[in-house]
């Protein structure tokens, strides 16, 4: 099992990163918060837990093509790295356990299966 | 249809591109670029700006500002190396800095001092802040005694507040609060003379008083009493008071008993409510048998007014007002009174209100005087300091030149030298604040002052001593750090370069700490010099032979006297209603249709004398009763009314017509009134009310007289505690 802990908001981040996929960039990230989790954030803080979680080894980047709506700059695409897999999965895992064992709002009383 | 395409406000551009790391600068500008349009697209041109600005402002973090996180690290090693330097410095010049430090101590403790009177000022009732706090009002009455001259009293007839809250819904809740001094005794009879105070129960909803113990519920009940912390601790030491009950002696009112219903945690001195002692409002109504819808004039609490969120004072106004008719057609001879709502935060200091049973702010001249004060000794320190750290650079020009010669440029001279004087200022705050303890606590004494350091707020507290350390550091070191950084390195190093002993700014700072020093030896012997001129100063009557026994009423005035007349020590003996420097009235009187304002006291046997006064009457009293059927008036009196022939004249008090009987000599009751007589009036009230006897003893007997008085009263009336008090301790309050 990994030993790196993720906050709310950097396990946020990554799924929005493995989500967006090749549209994994910094100002995309901040419209999927506001569109998906009516959630307003700074662009700011977001480059800076990616900038975090890149030093850490749980994403990468690379500088794609210039594109005319960003007035003909490039941009960081980031992407999910295996650690950084390996770190989602086990959270994933520690909290779906931990879920099972809340009688009321475990998955089997639902009757849901993964 | 697609909005004109505008770019990013140019400024907001600029700043970021200045701020931002290069190797990022594309990608956060193409960021904030595409939002940009994408909020142009979805929202308001000026939408889009103002969010282009804040991501702009968001991006000051350490991973995208250039230089950071090297800025940091270098910064902090140069300040250590700094404060290295400094501590080696000191410890060759253990003595200099060691008086440095000591009077820069004791100037910042003189600041703190100063800064108490600051603190009482600016945080007055902020113990009772809160967001009802704003729709509290207290209720002003304006009275109108002559033309172009009003009398404000932050007090309200009883039955206004809960009339108006009857009549009006806006009014949520109401607060009437009035105080005496009254005599209270302990289970075990131990007396304490107190600041009792009387409340609506509404007191606890209205206004912060945390109850230690007891219940808020218990408050209205019968004759319950809840005491200050201070105070149940006093009587009660660490028993629990709740159900122990007390003694209450009302002067001329029956003794109440009292239980104790809950104890209030303690409440900083600068707030409007101060009391050890609080009690339902209706029993002071009962003690006093007072009528609750009666406006007879004389019993005016202090009343605040709770109204509705969203309802403001001048809505309301008129109807406040409008009960000043009601209230001036019922009494006769009553001045023209008009009543307003003040918000309950606003600032009223004691020289502009008449009267109030709340507590006011200091006022600005306390504050004025001590800031100036502590500011002088704090300027006199810092010039020391300046001058010290002159002298010692003198000795330290090779270093300077060295440190220049191996690329040390003028700042870091500078911001070293600095760091030495901010040091220094460190260890003064240090102390200052230890001797703070000791100099506050003789301060408080002296001005009998209550308000302390335990009663700061402790963020105002340190953010004003920051700024007091910050500025006398840059004032004491700011001129040597800057000659220091000017110097040239190769003369320094050729030893060619040396700092004269004096020069033109030595001289003035020099000059200018000699000045202010001889300034507070002056003001020193001055104010020590006032102590034996306000001793020596004539008071127009014996005050150093008189001292004062509270009593209830004729009954304990007769026997009293009788035990005591003939005491060898004991040359008169008198008895009032109301007394000078203690209890006397102001009322307005009408001669020749001019209104004329006078100090009224109600006396009764033999006060004129016992008093010392000397008299002038149209047939010499033949008794020891000099008041009878008429009044007595001062010299002031006659001069300021221009009465040619007094004993002809018959004067119009409130309590009836009176023929003026005699003149006494001119005296003074008020040092801080100034040393003019004002006019007085002197009239007989009825026994049942006596309420102070007066002893005048022989010269140098006083003390003797009064032992002699305390042993008779043991034996009169061994169930009351024995109470005086002298009559030069009252002048000189």
């Amino acid at each position: 099992m990994s030993d790196i802990r993720l906050g709310e908001f950097e396990e946020t981040t990554l799924l929005l990163v493995g989500i967006l996929g090749s549209e994994a960039y910094a100002f995309n990230l901040a419209k999927e918060f506001q569109e998906k989790l009516s959630r307003t954030v700074s662009i700011g803080a977001i480059h800076s837990t990616l900038k975090r979680l890149e030093k850490k080894g749980i994403v990468k980047s690379e500088i794609g093509g210039p594109t005319a709506k960003r007035g003909g700059r490039r941009r960081r695409i980031f992407s999910i790295t295996a650690e950084g897999q390996r770190v989602l999965l086990a959270s994933r895992d520690t909290k779906l356990s931990l879920w099972n064992q809340y009688p009321p709002l475990s998955i089997d009383n639902f009757k849901l299966s993964f | 249809m697609k909005r004109e395409q505008v770019q990013p406000p140019k400024y907001a551009r600029k700043l970021l591109l200045w701020f931002l790391k290069d190797e990022i600068a594309e990608e956060v500008e193409g960021d904030l670029y595409e939002m940009f349009c994408y909020n142009q697209e979805e929202g308001s041109q000026r939408r889009a700006t103002l969010l282009y600005w804040f991501q702009v402002l968001n991006y000051m973090r350490p991973f995208a500002v250039r230089g950071f996180q090297t800025f940091i690290p270098v910064y902090f090693n140069v300040q250590v190396s700094y404060i290295k330097i400094a501590f080696r410095i000191f410890s060759k010049n253990k003595l200099s800095y060691l008086i440095n430090t000591t009077g820069l101590g004791l100037a910042l403790a003189c600041c703190i001092t100063a800064y108490l009177f600051v603190a009482y000022e600016l945080e007055f009732d902020s113990h009772h802040q809160s967001p009802q706090a704003a729709n509290i009002y207290k209720i002003h009455s304006t009275i109108s005694i002559a033309e172009n001259r009003e009398l404000v009293q932050i007090q309200a007839p009883v039955p206004l507040a809960p009339e108006l809250s009857k009549e009006n819904s806006s009014i949520v809740n109401y607060c009437r609060y009035i105080t005496e001094d009254a005599l209270i005794l302990s289970e075990n009879q131990q007396p304490f003379r107190e600041e009792i105070a009387y409340a609506d129960p509404a007191i606890f909803e209205m206004f912060n008083f945390p109850l230690l113990t007891g219940s808020e519920q218990s408050f209205p009940k019968g004759r319950q009493v809840f005491l200050s912390e201070a105070f149940a601790k006093t009587l009660f030491k660490w028993e629990d008071p709740i159900g122990k009950t007390l003694t209450l002696h009302v002067k001329n009112k029956e003794v109440v008993e009292l239980m104790v219903g809950g104890v209030l945690e303690r409440v900083p001195d600068n707030n409007s409510f101060i009391f050890n002692v609080l009690l339902p409002f209706e029993t002071f109504l009962n003690i006093y048998e007072v009528d609750p819808d009666s406006w007879a004039k004389g019993w005016k609490p202090s009343t605040f007014i709770q109204l509705a969120p969203g309802i403001t004072a001048k809505s309301l106004s008129e109807e406040v007002n409008s009960f000043a008719h009601i209230r001036n057609n019922r009494i006769s001879s009553e001045e023209h009174t008009n009543y307003s709502l003040e918000p309950f935060m606003s600032s009223f200091h004691y020289d502009e209100i008449e009267s109030s049973y709340v507590h006011l702010r200091v006022g600005f001249l306390p504050l004025i005087v001590t800031g100036f004060m502590a500011l002088m000794i704090l300027l006199i320190a810092c010039f020391n300091l300046t001058n010290t750290m002159i002298a010692i650079t003198n000795k330290r020009l090779k270093e300077i030149g060295l440190r220049k010669s191996i690329g040390a440029n003028s700042f870091q001279i500078f911001s070293q030298f600095l760091t030495e004087s901010f040091l220094v200022l460190f260890f003064s705050l240090i102390l200052g604040g230890l001797l703070s303890i000791w100099i506050v606590g003789e301060f408080r004494a002296i001005a009998n002052f209550k308000f302390g350091l335990e009663d700061l707020n402790n963020g105002n507290l340190l953010v004003a001593m920051l700024v007091i350390t910050v500025f006398a550091s840059v004032l004491g070191g700011f001129f040597p750090a800057l000659q220091n950084s000017k110097l040239s390195p190769v003369h320094l190093i050729k030893g060619s370069n040396k700092l004269r002993g004096t020069n033109w700014f030595t001289r003035i700072l020099i000059s200018t700490e000699f000045g202010l020093t001889v300034i507070f030896l002056i003001a020193g012997q001055v104010f020590y010099q006032n102590i034996d001129f306000q001793a020596a100063i004539d008071f127009g009557f014996a005050k150093e032979q008189v001292f004062i026994v509270p009593i209830e009423g004729e009954k304990e005035y007769l026997p009293f006297k009788a035990a005591t007349e003939n005491a060898h020590v004991i040359q008169e003996i008198g008895v009032t209603v109301s007394h000078i420097g203690l209890q006397q009235s102001s009322e307005f009187i009408e001669i020749d249709k001019q209104k004329y304002e006078v100090s009224v006291v109600a006396v009764g046997e033999n006060y004129l004398f016992s008093m010392g006064f000397e008299v002038n009457a149209i047939d010499p009293p033949t008794s020891i009763n000099p008041i009878d059927q008429g009044i007595w008036v001062n010299e002031a009196f006659l001069k300021e009314t221009k009465l040619l022939a007094p004993f002809e004249e018959k004067i119009s008090l409130q309590s009836g017509q009176y023929q003026i009987l005699g003149v006494v000599n001119d005296h003074i009751d008020d040092l801080q009134e100034g040393k003019e007589a004002r006019p007085f009036i002197f009239y007989e009230e009825d026994p049942t009310k006596y309420a102070y006897m007066i002893f005048q003893t022989k010269v140098g007997k006083l003390e003797e007289g009064r032992y002699l008085a305390e042993e008779s009263w043991k034996e009169l009336f061994p169930n009351r505690p024995f109470e005086s008090f002298l009559q030069e301790d009252l002048m000189l309050e």
